[in-house]
């Protein structure tokens, strides 16, 4: 191992690092922007509810590598290939929390407030979504954390960002890259995971006392 | 709007063929306490829910102050209605002050405004100011109940419809609740709807009773007394119980009954002293009083010659006293608990005022009741 190849190299990492949370931040943000309102459809009617688990379960059991590769013809290895198949894997979980979320609202609580003169929508803003929130952020972070794991495939078709650093060190029979990678992402999961339990925490203070 | 409610014709069918209320005509007087009681399924609560449409009837009309609530917009009815449930129904997300506040934010009032307005109503309901920041789950059942019927009231409704409130708190709680609902409904004169399966329940708070059976059929709707005294039928007889004499007794207080002197002795004088005023008074039993004046006990001076210390130091037996507040159940139920026919009247200080003979007690009750019948 050669110490002095990592602070070299600081310059490369630190952006890998970033281009990784970039990636993270936009696949799960487009993942709650998609699967939160087909959530809402699906706690609303009851026979979309089937059809939507089963169809995000679905997107998940398909290969990642082989997802890519079904998205090559249309946005080639870009960036968007990547966030596209990551974005596509936040769903089962994003979905499934937020449905299980919004079922465990009590129903008398809805109730009562239907009943005090709240709208459906503004029952819904104003206590079914908050109420759902801790499930729902629970959801948030797997996904986070499974996707920042999850880029590294995306090395496959040249955006993987930290996850190019396997490859490289891979390729060159190289150690240096490969340890950089792992401690990297690692890192990177650990932080985000604090950072999300933070944010869950601010969002939630009925939940803390 | 004038807080009168009518039921014309009012019937709620489901799509199953299950009848829940069944051609309803029923005319809510204001300013009064409601009961519907019935056993499960009678359509008491379908009758309730009708009133804020939180269920719609099938067919015929409701009015609420003279208007059909039908041609209403529904939230806007609603922010009109306080409305209490059983599981207090609080938001868990919000704080105490935030529940309360919640109509009075509905309608568009500032958040500083509701507020304040939700304080006072805290106040009102007898919670303390400090539980304001606190959340629903760090109260007791019996002050998440409080604060239910705060948030109903916060809007200044001038109805006030009430599911089975009370239902899932501990007995000594609930009297406190049905206490506090009282004492409150003196002051606002509120039209209340209250729904409830205890009968005892019924009795106690409400001006007037709606008996339902299944099907949701109405079939008595008298004042308690009237409906203790003279059931419409089988049916309403057995469903206000074994003790409907007794329990038209409660509905009574003692002004009727005559009160007498009691020969009292105080509780720190010898045994000797008491058996000189029993020798006097020429009676067996001594009531003895403590320093303040309030009752001690019953003392028998029969076999205590030559008995030695104070009356205090003695075996007493326990009297029960009654005073303005009380029924006449009460009363009876002391005296037939009494050693010696009597049951001690006390004044609003609690102090001995006198007694009452069994005889006096009974003449009252009888009287009531003649009365009751008679009207």
């Amino acid at each position: 191992m050669r110490w002095s190849w990592f602070p070299g190299h600081a310059d490369d990492l630190a952006s890998l690092t970033l281009l990784h949370l970039q990636m993270t931040v936009l696949a799960v943000g487009l993942g709650i922007l998609i699967a939160v309102p087909l959530a809402i459809l699906a706690h609303r009617v009851g026979r979309v509810r089937g059809p939507v688990l089963a169809l995000t379960g679905v997107l998940f059991t398909i290969p990642s590598l082989a997802l890519f590769i079904l998205l090559l013809p249309f946005t080639g290895l870009s960036m968007t290939t990547a966030v596209i198949g990551l974005t596509v894997y936040t769903l089962v979980v994003l979905v499934r929390n937020t449905i299980e979320g919004l079922s465990s609202v009590p129903p008398h609580i809805s109730e009562a407030a239907r009943a005090m003169g709240y709208g459906r929508t503004h029952v819904l803003l104003a206590v079914e979504l908050p109420l759902a929130l801790p499930v729902v952020m629970a959801g948030v972070r797997i996904a986070t954390v499974m996707t920042i794991s999850l880029v590294s495939v995306a090395g496959f078709i040249g955006q993987g960002a930290l996850g190019q650093l396997f490859i490289d060190g891979f390729q060159r029979n190289f150690p240096e890259p490969i340890v950089a990678g792992i401690a990297l992402t690692l890192l990177l999961a650990l932080v985000a995971d604090v950072l999300l339990v933070g944010v869950q925490r601010a969002l939630t203070p009925w939940t803390r006392r | 709007m004038k807080p009168v409610i009518r039921f014309d014709a009012v019937s709620k069918v489901y799509p199953d063929g299950t009848t829940a209320v069944d051609t309803l005509d029923m005319v809510i007087p204001e300013g009064r306490i409601t009961v519907l009681v019935g056993s499960s399924g009678c359509g008491k609560t379908t009758t309730l829910r009708m009133i804020n449409r939180m269920i719609e009837a099938s067919s015929g009309t409701v009015t609420v102050g003279g208007r059909n609530i039908a041609d209403l917009d529904e939230n806007t009815l609603r922010r009109g209605i306080g409305y209490v449930i059983q599981q207090s129904g609080l938001f868990p997300h919000k704080t105490v002050l935030d529940n309360v506040a919640t109509v009075p934010r509905l309608l568009g009032w500032d958040k500083k405004k509701a507020r304040a307005r939700a304080a006072e109503l805290m106040e009102t309901v007898g919670l303390p100011e400090s539980m304001a920041d606190r959340y629903p789950h760090q109260l007791s059942g019996g002050q998440q109940q409080r604060v239910g019927v705060a948030r109903a009231l916060a809007a200044d409704p001038p109805v006030l419809l009430m599911d089975e409130p009370f239902g899932a708190v501990d007995p000594v709680v609930r009297t406190l609740l049905q206490d506090e609902l009282l004492r409150l409904q003196s002051e606002l004169r509120k039209t209340i709807v209250f729904v409830t399966h205890d009968i005892d329940e019924a009795v106690r708070l409400g001006d007037r009773i709606a008996v339902f059976r299944t099907g949701g059929r109405l079939v008595q709707f008298a004042p308690p007394a009237e409906l203790l005294a003279r059931p419409a039928d089988e049916f309403v007889a057995g469903f206000l119980g074994a003790q409907r004499g007794l329990k038209l007794l409660s509905l009574t207080s003692l002004s009727e009954v005559p009160t007498i002197p009691v020969a009292t002795v105080e509780q720190r004088v010898s045994v000797a002293e008491a058996l000189a005023t029993a020798a006097r008074a020429g009676d067996r039993w001594l009531l003895a009083v403590r320093e303040d004046g309030a009752p001690r006990g019953w003392l028998d001076t029969d076999g205590l010659d030559g008995t030695e210390g104070s009356v205090a130091g003695h075996v007493l037996v326990a009297a029960a006293a009654v005073g303005g507040a009380d029924s006449l159940l009460a009363a009876l139920d002391a005296v037939v608990a009494s050693p010696c026919g009597l049951v001690v009247r006390v004044d609003d200080q609690g102090r001995v005022a006198g007694a009452s003979t069994e005889r006096d007690v009974i003449d009252a009750a009888s009287r009531y009741r003649d009365g009751v019948m008679a009207s």
